[in-house]
């Protein structure tokens, strides 16, 4: 993979960074205007807040754009270059394509942040060569400086209330690789090793553990796909053996899949694949099933952590409820 | 399926095993519940071992040398039948254990049992490289319900490579993904249980024996299938050209042929099965 791929003009990625509601429409509507006047397709997916101002102040304008809340389409950022930019790039092929992707927000979490990164990053290996300009709003007011330094890293162009420039530190590979560290371990989780004629009892161990741990039924599926398929991956490209970890904390249950392989296509599970094709889909399916993926590689092993945002609702556990169904799993599983 | 007794006539099991003692535990349990359930039942053990494996079961078994006598019970070495000719050649396999089947029904026998001892695979042999494709396509065998067989690969001799090859090539392995399998009235099949990367390439098998006709590939009784294999139907239905594919299934499946863009596939009708159809095949 070579880095002038990543710096093609036809491909225009500006981070705009705004302070308030004022400069985010300066920074957008004329934007989306310039789109809509040239007939080129134009899609906005932003948080809810601002995807209301944006529609309110494009008026009939708004019907033309097609409009999604990036909190939903967009949870996962592994999911939003094939499922929101591709998509919505890929059925205009022929022409020029112009969309606002505003994919970090002040609520993102620090399991999220660092895959927010990476994806801002891997648009660039993305969409090299296409006709297509995705904008990327940020919010100074409210987001830390080391995101607001790393925008600079991660987009060829940044513009703010002075104008447009050229980032001096454009770099995505430095954000794709450094934000390539090892995850943080679990305080508690129950764990199997598995090989390829064990790999169904992963899947069934990953079912079962968020069975205790409460995950509903619609979301357990969701898991069960997941595991299935990291389980695939690891005992086809990951050495034969692989370990799969089950744990939760106060946000996700969070199934881990841990092989002898090295991942080294940044973006798999990103590339839209078509229906018939027999093989790439698996990281995809993943991304488009679960609310957060990390992964560490390395020329040693790869780490593939799914999380599931746990919906405790109806019945919400106390902590130590959580604990003891943890200690649970562990005993009847190892 | 975990053990022979819960073996059933269509099964084509794929049997790991790793010291001499489980694999005798096997072939008597399985000779036992072949012959208890009045089905002919053929073991094929090597050659050197073809007398010691008879004595066993006659010591064994008490039933068994009645069986051997009335030729309910037959004890085979695969040098005389899987290698007949000094070559391994799938098509005569085929016609071979088609042939038997038919044989043991024309006996008075309503089904056949047949468990092999895979180490003649072992053997330099001209054809062996296709062993593997000849497990997967010999799936269609067991369409009718009428052959049971469980193909014991001695993990101490074969390759880990070859032991998941040969796990996949058939419907189920004990612990792994179990799949059955029926050949409904109309073209296409009927699928039961669970199918994912360990029963992958007799899905693949199972697909290829199906005729080029409008096509219904009934998943109802399907309680798991993983990206590849609805991946592979999804191919299957993208490649038979103007003749048409319906999948019908329960929701977890149709909604994941739905997340794998199944409605762009042309041809291609994915049916939501009615809730009843569920309950009643769902053991």
């Amino acid at each position: 993979m070579t880095r002038q791929s990543a710096l093609d003009d036809r491909f225009v990625h500006p981070a705009l960074f705004y302070r308030d509601d004022a400069e985010y429409l300066a920074g957008t509507v004329p934007f989306v205007r310039a789109g809509l006047a040239a007939g080129e397709p134009v899609a906005v997916a932003v948080p809810p807040d601002n995807l209301r101002l944006l529609r309110d102040s494009l008026g009939v304008d708004a019907a033309s754009v097609r409009l999604l809340d990036m909190t939903v389409a967009g949870r996962n950022p592994g999911r939003i270059i094939p499922g929101v930019l591709r998509a919505f790039a890929d059925a205009h092929r022929d022409v020029p394509v112009r969309i606002i992707g505003e994919p970090i927000w002040a609520g993102r979490n620090d399991a999220e942040y660092p895959a927010c990164a990476q994806h801002e990053a891997l648009i660039n290996l993305a969409f090299a060569g296409r006709a297509v300009t995705i904008l990327c709003p940020y919010h100074t007011g409210s987001l830390s400086p080391q995101v607001l330094a790393d925008a600079a890293v991660t987009h060829p162009v940044l513009v703010d209330d002075d104008g447009e420039r050229h980032s001096d530190h454009y770099d995505p590979y430095a954000i794709i690789n450094g934000y390539n560290t090892p995850l943080p371990a679990p305080p508690h989780a129950a764990s199997i090793r598995f090989t390829f004629i064990t790999a169904a009892r992963a899947r069934r161990f990953a079912v079962e553990t968020a069975r205790r741990l409460r995950l509903p039924d619609a979301r357990i599926a969701d898991l069960e796909l997941a595991a299935a398929e990291l389980a695939a991956n690891a005992v086809t490209h990951g050495g034969g053996t692989a370990t799969i970890t089950m744990w939760a904390d106060h946000r996700y249950v969070i199934c881990q899949v841990q092989d002898g392989g090295h991942l080294t296509d940044p973006l798999a599970g990103r590339v839209p694949v078509t229906p018939d094709s027999l093989r790439g889909r698996g990281l995809l399916l993943i991304n488009h099933v679960v609310d957060l993926v990390r992964i560490h590689t390395s020329t040693q092993s790869t780490t593939t952590r799914v999380h599931i945002a746990h919906d405790y609702a109806k019945k919400p556990p106390c902590h130590g409820e959580l604990g003891t169904l943890l200690s649970d799993s562990l005993t009847a599983n190892t | 399926m975990t053990n022979a007794a819960d073996l059933r006539l269509g099964d084509h099991v794929c049997l790991p095993f790793d010291t001499d003692d489980a694999l005798r535990a096997h072939v008597a349990a399985f000779t036992a519940a072949g012959l208890d359930a009045g089905h002919r039942v053929m073991v094929f053990t090597p050659t050197s071992t073809v007398d010691a494996m008879t004595g066993w079961l006659r010591r064994h078994h008490r039933a068994s040398t009645r069986a051997l006598d009335t030729g309910q019970l037959q004890i085979h070495s695969p040098d005389d039948v899987h290698l007949a000719g000094g070559c391994f050649e799938p098509d005569r396999m085929m016609t071979g254990f088609a042939h038997a089947t038919e044989q043991a029904h024309a006996d008075g026998y309503p089904g056949l049992r047949v468990t092999v001892d895979m180490s003649w695979a072992l053997q330099p042999v001209p054809g062996v490289e296709h062993l593997f494709d000849f497990e997967a396509k010999a799936n269609r065998l067991f369409l009718d319900h009428r052959l049971a067989a469980v193909c014991a690969y001695d993990e101490r001799r074969f390759s880990p490579a070859a032991i998941n090859q040969a796990c996949a090539a058939h419907p189920s392995t004990p612990g792994m993904a179990t799949m059955r399998f029926t050949r409904p009235p109309r073209p296409g099949l009927n699928l039961s249980g669970e199918i994912d990367i360990g029963n992958r390439q007799a899905l693949d098998g199972l697909l290829t024996t199906l005729p080029y006709a409008d096509t219904t590939l009934d998943l109802t009784g399907v309680t798991f299938i993983d990206a590849g294999g609805a991946g592979a139907l999804l191919h299957f239905a993208q490649a038979r050209g103007d003749r048409t594919t319906t999948i019908v299934a329960g929701p977890k499946v149709v909604r994941l042929l739905n997340l794998l863009d199944a409605a762009t596939v042309a041809g291609l009708t994915v049916v939501a099965a009615k809730l009843s159809t569920q309950l009643q095949e769902t053991p």
